[in-house]
């Protein structure tokens, strides 16, 4: 097998948000950066992006400002990755983020300063902070009290309009549902399907006939997320015009087109910037004198001056639990964790405190380099960021966008060339 | 609302004795506060015993256990896997206990042939490479669930009710007889009585409490087991370890699966039970002598049972003394219309429903006979789901491509759901999730009920089962109950799993931020 070589300023190790925003970052700043990761994560991203929503989670105490609620955290909570950042550098970090997405096409809404309840496919409320257009009208909507008209396909599972409206009841009583066979289905369908099919214009103009006798009466139209994939906003605005009222979608369970949409436009957008993206998992890495680190991946080596290391807790094997302890299989970093297997949950899955497995990972320093238990920085040019840092449970507190995002942005601006 | 008996307890000792009691053209009730198998009958091996265990501490036991296994295989084969079992013993085993064990069954009527073990190891490959001594009995799996819900049925055909979510709260007692059971609908906490002429306490674990409603002293002592299921069947037969009854030394195949345990513990509350870490890894660890691939397999669900223990001084080991059964006529305690009926094994199940019936039936002047020795049970659809595998073979055969698969990783479709909601409908008590669980495998694949659970909740929502806010509340109990059995077992994959499932439910749902369903005391 011939070896394929490459260097680089920046090896970005997960394919996940935060790797994706380190990969941008590190373009920005205008080095050679290429990023290695397996799967695709981005696809189990609903697309809301939280900063920070609840804290104390044993409280479980909501905050209307997430800026708010961060600063509480830091105060409490100095090894939080948060605690790393300023609010400046978050702001910076989050702005120049959802710009990058506004140009690609995704274009988020949100308050500045303000959290936001988003509905989920089982009608109950999320905090969040910011959400892509098509969820914000929903969500809008529901704000302003406006009458709404959901939709429900037939053979779809694991969303029903019917539940969410009654969930809703009594926070959005005005908001009605309807049952439609996507056209030239039967039996079982899903979303990824109709998406597509419904980037065709004949197929909105379908749908559009179906839905007109039934939503005379109200301000807009909402779907699960299915209204196209790469051509989601041309989608949106032809059935607008064709119904003369705005469309909204709920996302579904994951893997959603949500997911979907923001990985396609990231990958596009980041090799348009000139990174290099590969779908390798990196099985070895040795530290290297001259140039920092060489990474094996399949058949590819990688020289790489500096890497950041985004590759997610357990779901992207950036963790692994073993009987006895929790490792890094990578560079086996130091991973702080709970003294033993008993503490690693609680007998309640939904405890009020989480659980302590979630507060595991990798520790790091005000810059972002993984740290052994005496404080001592492990490589010179290793950054970890993301759901993989240590004293982070982002799904209670419901801040891992913004941890992903800012860890980042963090790392990133640390990188001395 | 009348009845000739009333059963308390809706285990396979009740579920038995309401079929018995049919079958002899009584009119009978059952009701249980939560609904079929809800102690140990569903925290068991689900092992058809060919009493082979019990040859070298029970002799009786073990005659009992070969008769009755042999019937239930006659009578009940839709509930049986006939796989025959081993017994093996591995270096370091004892020597004596082997070399008994052939005549000892001999004795008890239990053909034991010794096997090679190098063809042994052809047999089952994945035994140890230090098996010394092979022997192949009888021994058969039955799958609890089924048996318990087809003699339910078939007592149901026959004109007997069964209630779900029916919590017996009190007695009234007059002239030495109950006249009254006060009964709880645990689901909406309304109550409503019952007239029985005669009340059996078949409530397992809980009978000390049932009694103590009626001033009957009780005492009974529980004794935890906790249980293993892999993902991947282990073996084609059952596996023992041919030695003294002990930990982690049964590995019961059934469907798709196979199930190791167990463990002895004892417990001071029947109603908090867990299993715990500490178990997981001494299983582990115990049954890898047995099976090596028990070390690295992976694991779907741990899960628990408590055997009842009628007290009785000076025994030390709960192991021995458990299997017995304890049939109490209660008017020496001055009721003269109730029977306790408690301990026993699976195996031994039908013959104690006959006992219990046969006492119940002189004391009420019935002189029909027992015919559940003889009678075969219908293989009705009320428990055609439960067994793993199953499903999906069903699913194949029939390639219903309009249906809709509600759970993938178990291959549960839409019409299979709505078949188990509306016969859990007929049977009192509105259809949940947790119920929907014990007729079927959902929430029992590798997901463990992340997708599932979500799904089945919006399907009830769009029948008009339950509302939106309902959903919530069902859905969080059921992610809480099947996490009892996930949460000693999180190491490699099913770490991952779990992971997802926080995610998708607490990270996007936020079901965590809805606090309308109680914690668990800890």
């Amino acid at each position: 097998m011939s070896a394929l070589t490459d260097h680089c300023d920046v090896l970005v190790i997960g394919s996940g948000l935060a790797g994706m925003a380190a990969t941008f970052f590190s373009l920005d700043r205008g080095l050679k950066t290429i990023q290695m990761g397996s799967g695709c994560p981005l696809q189990f991203y609903s697309g809301f992006f939280d900063i920070m929503g609840t804290y104390p989670i044993k409280d479980n105490k909501t905050w209307d400002n997430p800026w708010d609620a961060i600063e509480m955290l830091c105060q409490e909570k100095n090894n939080h990755p948060y605690a790393f950042l300023t609010r400046d550098q978050l702001l910076q970090a989050t702005g120049s983020w959802l710009d990058f997405l506004k140009d690609l096409g995704i274009h988020y809404h949100y308050i500045p300063n303000k959290n936001i309840y988003a509905i989920t496919p089982i009608g109950t409320q999320k905090l969040t902070h910011a959400v892509p257009k098509s969820i914000w009208i929903g969500i809008d909507a529901m704000m302003n009290h406006q009458e709404a008209l959901l939709v429900d396909i037939d053979g779809l599972k694991g969303f029903s309009a019917k539940q969410i409206k009654e969930s809703l009841q009594s926070i959005w009583p005005e908001m009605e549902t309807t049952r439609i066979t996507f056209p030239g289905t039967s039996g079982e369908v899903f979303t990824n399907h109709m998406a597509n099919a419904l980037e065709a214009k004949a197929m909105q103009e379908q749908m559009a006939d179906l839905l007109l006798p039934r939503a005379q009466r109200v301000k807009c139209v909402g779907f699960p997320a299915m209204l196209g994939s790469f051509y989601h906003n041309d989608v949106c605005s032809n059935l607008e015009k064709l119904l003369g009222k705005p469309v909204f979608e709920i996302p579904t369970l994951p893997q959603s087109m949500q997911g979907q949409r923001i990985r396609n436009a990231l990958t596009h957008g980041l090799i348009q910037k000139k990174g290099k993206l590969f779908q390798k998992t990196v099985t070895q890495i040795e530290p290297d004198g001259k140039y920092g680190f060489i990474a094996h991946a399949d058949d590819q080596t990688v020289f790489a001056k500096n890497i950041v290391l985004a590759s997610g807790r357990f779901m992207g094997k950036g963790l692994i639990a073993k009987r006895t302890s929790i490792s890094e299989p990578l560079l086996n970093l130091p991973v702080h964790q709970p003294e033993s297997r008993r503490d690693w949950h609680h007998k309640n899955f939904f405890n009020s405190e989480g659980h302590g497995i979630h507060l595991a990972g990798v520790e790091v320093d005000q810059s972002f380099r993984p740290v052994d238990q005496n404080n001592k920085i492990v490589y010179e040019h290793l950054y970890a960021v993301g759901s993989i840092l240590a004293h982070n449970d982002w799904m209670r507190y419901k801040c891992g966008s913004g941890v992903a995002v800012g860890s980042a942005f963090g790392a990133v601006s640390h990188i001395v060339t | 609302m009348k009845t000739q008996v009333l059963i308390i307890g809706a285990g396979a000792t009740g579920a038995g004795i309401i079929r018995d009691l049919a079958l002899r053209g009584l009119q009978c009730i059952l009701v249980d506060k939560k609904d079929i198998n809800a102690g140990a009958s569903g925290g068991n091996h689900g092992l058809l015993h060919s009493g082979s265990r019990y040859v070298a501490t029970d002799a009786e036991a073990a005659k009992e256990c070969a008769d009755e296994g042999r019937i239930i295989k006659k009578i009940a084969p839709q509930c049986v896997e006939a796989a025959n079992g081993f017994f093996i013993a591995v270096e370091g085993d004892d020597d004596n206990y082997i070399a008994d064990f052939s005549d000892r069954c001999k004795k008890c009527g239990i053909t034991a042939t010794a096997i090679d073990v190098k063809d042994a190891k052809e047999m089952e490959p994945n035994i140890s490479p230090r098996t010394i001594a092979v022997y192949e009995v009888p021994d058969a799996s039955v799958d609890p669930f089924m048996l318990s819900l087809d003699n339910v049925a078939h007592a149901r055909q026959l004109g007997s009710s069964y209630l779900r979510f029916s919590e017996v709260v009190g007695f009234d007692i007059r002239n030495k007889k109950i006249e009254s059971v006060h009964i709880k609908n645990t689901q909406t906490n309304e109550t409503f009585d019952i007239q029985p002429e005669w009340v059996i306490n078949a409530s397992g674990a809980w009978a000390g409490n049932i009694s103590k409603m009626a001033d009957i002293p009780l005492e009974v002592l529980f004794s935890k087991g906790t249980l293993l299921v892999t993902q991947k069947r282990l073996s084609k037969r059952i596996i023992n370890r041919l030695r003294q009854a002990a930990d982690a030394d049964i590995l019961v195949p059934g469907g798709s699966v196979s199930i190791i345990g167990t463990t002895s513990v004892r417990i001071s509350d029947p109603d908090d039970i867990w299993p715990t870490v500490q178990e997981v890894d001494a299983i582990v660890k115990e049954g890898a002598i047995m099976v090596p691939a028990l070390e690295t397999t992976r694991y779907i669900r741990a899960y628990c049972g408590v055997r009842p223990l009628i007290s009785q001084p000076g025994t030390s080991d709960d192991r021995n003394v458990s299997r017995g059964f304890a049939l109490i006529d209660h008017a020496e305690h001055g009721v003269e219309n109730m029977t306790t009926i408690t301990g026993g094994k699976l195996t031994t199940y039908r013959l104690m429903a006959e006992k219990t019936s046969n006492m119940v039936c002189e004391r009420l002047g019935i002189s029909m006979p027992c015919k559940t020795h003889t009678t075969p049970m219908p293989s009705t659809t009320d428990g055609r789901w439960t067994e793993p595998g199953l499903s999906p073979m069903e699913w194949m055969q029939h390639n219903r491509s309009q249906d809709i698969m509600l759970c993938e990783c178990e291959m549960i479709p839409k019409t299979a759901i709505d078949h188990i909601i509306s016969n859990m409908q007929s049977k009192h008590g509105n259809a949940d999730l947790t119920g929907i669980g014990i007729r079927s495998r959902v929430g029992k694949g590798p997901c463990q009920g992340t997708y599932c659970s979500a799904r089945i909740a919006s399907h009830m929502v769009d029948r008009g089962d339950i509302s939106g806010s309902d959903a919530i509340v069902l859905l969080k109990r059921f992610l809480q109950e099947r996490w009892r059995g996930q949460r000693p077992l999180l190491w490699d994959n099913p770490m991952i799993q779990s992971e997802l499932q926080e995610a998708i439910h607490c990270g996007f749902l936020n079901l965590d931020g809805y606090q309308n369903v109680e914690e668990v005391q800890s």
